[in-house]
């Protein structure tokens, strides 16, 4: 409980910082498409729809799990990497202390969690900050804002953002623990396995993304 | 009770089975790779190490071994990104028993104090000497008070004055518990200080790499 406590400080509560500025960055950037988008072609309706499928459900996890994977995800392969070079894999073995419940468990679990406390606090922040941004411009109301973000909501929506806030981070962090632990005894692997998990990393939350956008399509 | 094993194959080296009793004292010289080997074996699921006990046998890797059996690794005494304290105490905040938690606590200052590290147990460990890694683990065994103690090469790679001081505490300990030795080492002149019932050496073809 204490190594899961403290990496989810290390994942969630220390990002924080530089999730916000991605939040004011990313809400701006993507009310300030979409609102003169929909006003061009005058359809107000189009921006409930357009922020809800891109900010929240597109843009929010694939940020968020980028993020982890460039912040946490190295820290984990280069951690995971040096305890198996120092061999510390197997000081924990002679005290009877399983590895995948103490290295892995902690580390896949925050991930999972900050991913999904965090791809949640994007989505809504994101929503508000950019609303409050157009109504500070006089550009848009933003009750009105509001109100048409929520008329572009749905529950399917709102469940596939859950569980891509998950996944994402679950999947990549699998692929960051994976390779490791594939360094061995050999420390000239660590930045050969950090690169590459985290390339990985990034491979698989992209494949997921496309087969979840091509699933959803021909459904 | 006894520390057993059975016959196993290290790398191109046959092992015969063997057993050392609580008391005993026991060594096996073999080069590094095949002591890592065997320490390897130990936490294999193949319970290729176990002990016995009139009770019943409780199998190498497992938490009742742990409890009962200490380990000395050669440069693998500390877990960098914990300090000190977490690590001597490490075994006991894994279990998560409060009581024994609290008991290992309580004395913790005491085994600092007898160790020299009083002033540095809340520094991270980060890199240390073999000393160091050395006195971490006897500090653990301290608290532990198993009834056998597996050492790897615990002297080896430590200065000589900081090798007597060891060696004296080592003996201390080993004689206050009255704990079986199983004493892996890469060399017969080791300097360990003990008294050997049984001395097995092996020589592989990995030995002169």
């Amino acid at each position: 409980m204490h190594v899961l406590i403290r990496q989810v400080y290390f994942t969630g509560v220390q990002s924080l910082p530089w999730v916000m500025t991605m939040i004011v960055l990313a809400g701006a950037t993507a009310v300030y498409s979409v609102v003169p988008f929909s006003r061009q072609i005058n359809d107000p309706s189009l921006i409930g729809t357009l922020v809800n499928a891109l900010l929240i459900q597109e843009m929010a996890p694939l940020i968020i799990g980028v993020f982890l994977l460039a912040r946490s995800g190295v820290a984990v392969v280069t951690e995971i990497g040096h305890m198996h070079v120092r061999g510390e894999d197997m000081l924990l073995q002679s005290l009877g202390i399983s590895t995948v419940e103490y290295l892995f468990l902690p580390r896949f679990l925050a991930f999972g969690l900050c991913g999904l406390i965090l791809t949640m606090l994007f989505a809504g922040a994101s929503v508000w900050l950019g609303g409050l941004m157009l109504a500070w411009t006089h550009e848009m109301n933003f009750a009105q804002f509001l109100l048409e973000v929520r008329r572009g909501a749905s529950l399917d929506g709102m469940l596939l953002l859950t569980a891509k806030g998950l996944v994402y981070p679950l999947l990549s962090c699998a692929m960051l623990l994976f390779q490791g632990a594939r360094a061995g005894n050999n420390p000239n692997q660590i930045p050969v396995c950090t690169t590459r998990g985290v390339l990985w990393g990034l491979m698989l939350m992209v494949l997921v993304d496309a087969g979840i956008a091509l699933f959803r399509s021909l459904m | 009770m006894r520390l057993c094993w059975k016959a196993m194959r290290l790398l191109d080296v046959d092992i015969p089975a063997g057993h050392v009793l609580r008391g005993e004292r026991r060594r096996l010289v073999m080069p590094r790779r095949y002591q890592f080997d065997w320490l390897r074996q130990m936490a294999s699921p193949a319970h290729d190490v176990w002990l016995q006990t009139g009770e019943a046998d409780i199998p190498g890797g497992s938490e009742g071994f742990s409890e009962r059996v200490c380990c000395m690794l050669h440069q693998r005494g500390v877990l960098a990104n914990l300090s000190l304290r977490e690590n001597i105490l490490l075994s006991f905040l894994y279990a998560g028993r409060e009581a024994e938690i609290m008991r290992a606590t309580d004395a913790l200052p005491g085994v600092a104090d007898r160790l020299d590290i009083a002033d540095k147990l809340d520094e991270q460990a980060g890199e240390r000497s073999g000393y160091m890694h050395g006195l971490i683990a006897l500090g653990r065994a301290m608290l532990l008070r198993p009834d056998f103690i597996i050492v790897q090469d615990a002297l080896a790679s430590m200065q000589p004055h900081r090798q007597e001081i060891f060696r004296s505490l080592f003996c201390e300990l080993v004689e206050e518990l009255g704990a079986g030795v199983l004493y892996l080492s890469a060399s017969t002149q080791d300097g360990s200080g003990l008294e050997f019932c049984q001395s097995l050496e092996f020589t592989g073809a990995e030995e002169s790499l």
